[in-house]
């Protein structure tokens, strides 16, 4: 599973919505196995590496992006643990905007939106 | 005033009423857009490819072309389902619909230019463009699609969305100038 982070919340109705276009090259992760970390655990890396990132606000939002679903795009998974252990690129992008943007479409249209106020606490 | 007059007037007011709501939403995701591009670029060191000024005043100009092209159809639109969700992308800036059946992206570089993806469950409705923004017809086809897509299960009547804008539409840029002429290299 890949988490891309957000310090905003999605404007229209969070909770019924899937998910935000991801900023592909800020605050992304690889976990080999979500299935380890908890929710916390998950979100507690997004506080970690917003911050690595440049972020000042709180992470407020995340998209969780399957693997198997970066396949379907042609993609890959690679990390590269720079800037921070759990950092990875999604790969590999083209260059023609035009096509980068269809794919990282393809990528938020199958992707599911977590919400940091929806934490059971 | 006649009957028609009046209620010309009332139609008026209300296309315009909502043009300053649906602006003033669009102002508060571009301010918080830009509040997490600073936030980045002043918390790092490393290259942050900014969004322009240039971004943010087509963003602004695409828009106000594309609800001026939803209220010469209508005025009973849904403001929610006109509102995209607008973010800071790497270089630019990156607006999002949500209609049922699918997503559609656009991305706004500040390079003129105009880059929309659909990606609908309907194939008629699933395709990738990028247009001048400077091209009135090609940008104003583009639009009346848009809207066609966002509204083709609501209420509005299909046969509407191609009909062309004609010299009686309201043209909201024209009263109330929400753009300006500044340029990046006047910055």
């Amino acid at each position: 599973m890949t988490v891309h982070y957000r310090t905003f919340l999605p404007h229209k109705n969070p909770q019924n919505r899937n998910e935000f276009l991801p900023n592909l090259s800020v605050c992304v992760i690889s976990l080999d196995d979500g299935s380890l970390l908890d929710e916390q655990e998950i979100w507690n890396i997004g506080f970690t590496v917003g911050s690595i990132s440049g972020y000042t606000q709180p992470v407020e939002a995340r998209a969780d992006i399957s693997v198997a679903n970066i396949s379907k795009c042609q993609l890959i998974v690679e990390v590269d643990s720079n800037p921070f252990k759990e950092h990875a690129n999604i790969k590999p992008f083209p260059s023609d905007p035009l096509r980068c943007q269809r794919l990282a479409t393809e990528l938020a249209m199958n992707s599911e939106l977590r919400i940091m106020s929806n934490i059971p606490t | 005033m006649t009957h028609l007059d009046a209620q010309s007037q009332d139609t008026r007011n209300m296309k315009l009423l909502k043009f300053k709501e649906f602006n003033k939403r669009i102002e508060e995701q571009l301010d918080e857009a830009r509040e997490e591009m600073d936030d980045v670029c002043s918390g790092t060191t490393t290259h942050v490819n900014i969004a322009s000024e240039r971004a943010f005043q087509h963003t602004r100009e695409f828009l106000n072309e594309f609800f001026t092209t939803i209220l010469s159809l209508s005025s009973h639109v849904n403001l929610t389902e006109a509102v995209p969700e607008i973010m800071w992308l790497e270089g630019g800036l990156g607006l999002e619909w949500r209609p049922k059946g699918g997503i559609i992206t656009v991305s706004i570089y500040g390079d003129f230019k105009i880059y929309i993806v659909a990606l609908m469950d309907d194939s008629n409705y699933d395709f990738s463009a990028k247009f001048p923004l400077d091209d009135k017809n090609i940008l104003l086809s583009y639009l009346q699609l848009l809207v066609n897509i966002l509204y083709k299960e609501t209420t509005l009547e299909n046969d509407i969305y191609f009909k062309q804008r004609d010299s009686n539409t309201i043209y909201f840029s024209e009263e109330e100038p929400i753009l300006t002429n500044k340029d990046d290299s006047a910055l």
